[in-house]
């Protein structure tokens, strides 16, 4: 028994003295913020820039490093990659412990501007107008990239939500894009007559809805209003408030959206949209891609803006961009700057354009395989509304949530939607001072 | 000896409740099994709870290759076969040094282990994450180690501080009266005695390290060193899911843990009965 335990505990060493070794040459790559810079190369200082990107979605980014890493032999990249999730834990956690990488991928609004309003994100004010950004980007994708007045990220990408239907469904009930709201809550009615379900909403999470709760928003209250609540510079106790809850719970009462909606999942809500048992799901510019991954054809959907009888008529919008760690030294920060801004110029993005998303640059060719991309970011041409769960802090935002599932159970009525989240308002605030 | 006799009423509900209750629990491994077998059409124009309308076999071998779970398995069971080993060793010794060696503080110092239960791991992330990467272990298999192993310790030692007490302390002196020191006593009369225990602390400590997420996806970054867990939300896009693939990665992925559980399963109930008494 002696010997066994003996053995074991010698491999258990073993084991653990050659992982360390073995693992030796990664320690400290991806969580060090400043790894010091190498030795010369060509007889200029070589300069290691690290990226946190997504994973899923950036398959095309190693080619493109590469080919940066040949043209600019003095800069190399460390990409780490991460899901969707892990990025915000993983950002959250390094910013606590100082530990951000050179450049990291993150979401606008609220997700972006954490890192912005605690002086984490270099800023970028000077470079873009220096380097003429409002020529390259679209304005709106920089604008959303700005807190303070203070730009803080390289755009990426710039998504733009609209209202898709099976062209099918449509045809057969000889409907056309709605022009008016009045019109688009006529064809909800049609599609209910006709035993489909009018919008494949799947709200666990809360987005779904959300995303017509903020369009309702935008016409019951306009534009300016609109901004003033996510803002948080009006009152949510507003009669425009209550009537975007009184028509979700008139929604959910006529049928409009699927059983059980609330806690469905969204990807369950989408396959009614494939079945042709839908007829009507908010998503964005990166839906082409969806349903080719899902293996159908694009060519058999439109998608439509929001009829919001709004002058400007904003689309629903939300930005991703790169944001550079503030306390990185200046070779590093410049390199990082060069290596962003190649990642989003039009020539990366003709190269992967397939792949690459929904692009903030202005120029760029358009692929066969997404035919919604440039009508959905034409429709973003008078103007777009940051969308609500980036716009208002987290909190707030999980308070929306609460109440459309609340307004649909039945369990607040619009009126108590509409006060519960100003008092989530005021808490928020009352915080912050 | 007579057997007692169980009213065949009684005997036939028992059966009923059992049956229910393993449908209970085997209802969404069936429902994963049909979302792994199905095409993406198939899964998306269907209901979840219908049968695949053709079995879609290549998942398995897709999800396998796409998923990189050969690494992914492979990292996490080098991580299992170091980590449950070495925290079991030293759960063991501290379990044994506080029901046997009979020193002033040993209740206190007891209490002091199980505090390390009631911390949130997430109330950790940040300590953590700078003290692994002033001490260059962020991407370390030896970091990993240490924050996995710190973590189990009060768990195990709770388990076997409670099984180690049910072993009389006469034998302890008979293993003496023998010649037998500290570590003798240790290595020859407890450990062995203390077998089911261990082999239920193998089962949860397996289970627990193969299925961990939350310290994983901070710590390991580096895509060759990725766990399965982290692995398998490779399968997730920002805007969307491939259920079909991760569904059938998900299958593949809880193998081992069966493995492991059938292998030790005998000693199971018997361990855990016995660490908690006392």
């Amino acid at each position: 028994m002696k010997k066994w335990i003996l053995l074991l505990t010698g491999v258990l060493l073993v084991s653990i003295i050659a992982a360390g070794c073995s693992s030796g040459n990664n320690s400290g790559t991806v969580n060090n913020a400043s790894p010091s810079a190498d030795n010369t190369q060509n007889g200029g200082a070589k300069v290691n820039i690290s990226l946190w990107v997504l994973n899923t979605g950036w398959e095309w980014l190693p080619e493109a490093v590469r080919d940066f890493e040949q043209t600019n032999p003095n800069i190399s990249v460390e990409v780490t990659k991460y899901e969707v999730d892990p990025i915000k834990e993983a950002l959250k956690v390094a910013a606590s412990s100082k530990t951000l990488p050179d450049m990291w991928f993150t979401w606008g609004g609220s997700l972006g501007s954490f890192y912005a309003e605690n002086g984490m994100t270099m800023d970028l004010t000077q470079v873009a107008a220096d380097h003429k950004w409002s020529e390259i980007y679209n304005q709106t994708a920089i604008d959303m990239s700005t807190y303070d007045g203070k730009v803080s990220g390289i755009p990426i990408h710039l998504n733009v939500l609209g209202m898709w239907y099976p062209k099918n469904v449509y045809q057969k009930l000889n409907l056309q894009a709605p022009a008016t709201f009045a019109e688009f809550e006529s064809q909800l009615q049609t599609l209910k007559d006709n035993n489909i379900t009018p919008l494949a909403f799947g709200s666990k999470g809360g987005w779904h809805t959300m995303r017509l709760t903020e369009q309702l928003l935008e016409h019951f209250a306009g534009p300016e209003l609109h901004d003033k609540l996510n803002s948080l510079d009006a009152s949510w106790n507003d009669p425009a408030v209550v009537k975007a809850f009184g028509k979700i719970k008139e929604y959910t009462d006529k049928g409009y959206f699927p059983m059980g909606y609330s806690s469905l999942d969204p990807s369950e809500a989408e396959s009614l949209i494939y079945q042709e048992a839908a007829g009507i799901i908010n998503e964005g510019t990166w839906f082409d891609g969806t349903i080719i991954t899902n293996g159908f054809n694009p060519k058999d959907f439109d998608v439509f803006k929001f009829p919001n009888d709004q002058t400007p008529s904003r689309a629903s919008v939300f930005a991703e961009m790169f944001q550079i760690n503030a306390e990185t030294e200046a070779a590093k920060q410049e390199a990082a700057i060069k290596f962003g801004e190649y990642l989003t110029s039009t020539d990366v993005i003709n190269k992967y354009v397939e792949d690459y998303g929904s692009p903030a640059a202005l120029e760029f060719n358009i692929s066969d395989t997404t035919p919604h991309l440039k009508p959905l970011l034409d429709s973003a041409g008078d103007g777009g509304f940051l969308i609500t769960d980036q716009a208002l802090p987290q909190e707030v935002a999980q308070k929306l949530f609460e109440a459309q599932d609340k307004v649909a159970l039945d369990e607040w009525t619009p009126q108590q939607a509409a006060e519960g989240m100003d008092k989530a308002v005021t808490a928020y605030k009352s915080k912050q001072k | 000896m007579e057997e007692l006799r169980v009213h065949p009423g009684i005997q036939a509900l028992r059966y009923t409740v059992l049956i229910l209750l393993a449908a209970i629990f085997l209802i969404p491994v069936l429902f994963i099994a049909f979302t792994a077998l199905k095409s993406k059409s198939d899964l998306l124009t269907s209901p979840f709870y219908a049968l695949p309308q053709k079995f879609q076999w290549g998942n398995f071998a897709e999800a396998w290759n796409q998923g990189k779970m050969s690494m992914y398995m492979s990292n996490t069971a080098f991580i299992c076969l170091v980590k449950v080993p070495l925290g079991i060793m030293i759960e063991a010794l501290a379990a044994f040094a506080l029901t046997r060696l009979n020193f002033k503080w040993s209740n206190s110092m007891f209490a002091f282990f199980l505090v390390g239960m009631m911390i949130p791991i997430q109330a950790t992330l940040v300590p953590l994450n700078i003290f692994l990467n002033k001490t260059h272990l962020v991407n370390t298999y030896p970091g990993i180690f240490l924050v996995y192993v710190g973590f189990g310790i009060p768990f195990g030692i709770l388990i076997l501080r409670g099984f180690f007490r049910t072993i009389p302390k006469e034998i302890d002196e008979s293993a003496l009266i023998d010649g037998c020191g500290d570590m003798g006593k240790f290595y020859r009369i407890v450990l062995p005695l203390a077998m089911p225990a261990i082999a239920t602390l193998v089962i949860f400590d397996f289970m627990a390290t193969w299925n961990e997420f939350l310290l994983a996806q901070i710590f390991i970054t580096k895509d060759s060193m990725r766990t399965i867990t982290t692995g398998l939300l490779s399968f997730k896009g920002e805007h969307a899911t491939d259920y079909t693939l991760m569904n059938a990665g998900v299958l593949i992925s809880i193998i081992p843990t069966l493995v492991v559980y059938l292998l030790f399963q005998k000693y199971f109930v018997s361990g855990l009965a016995g660490s908690v008494k006392g």
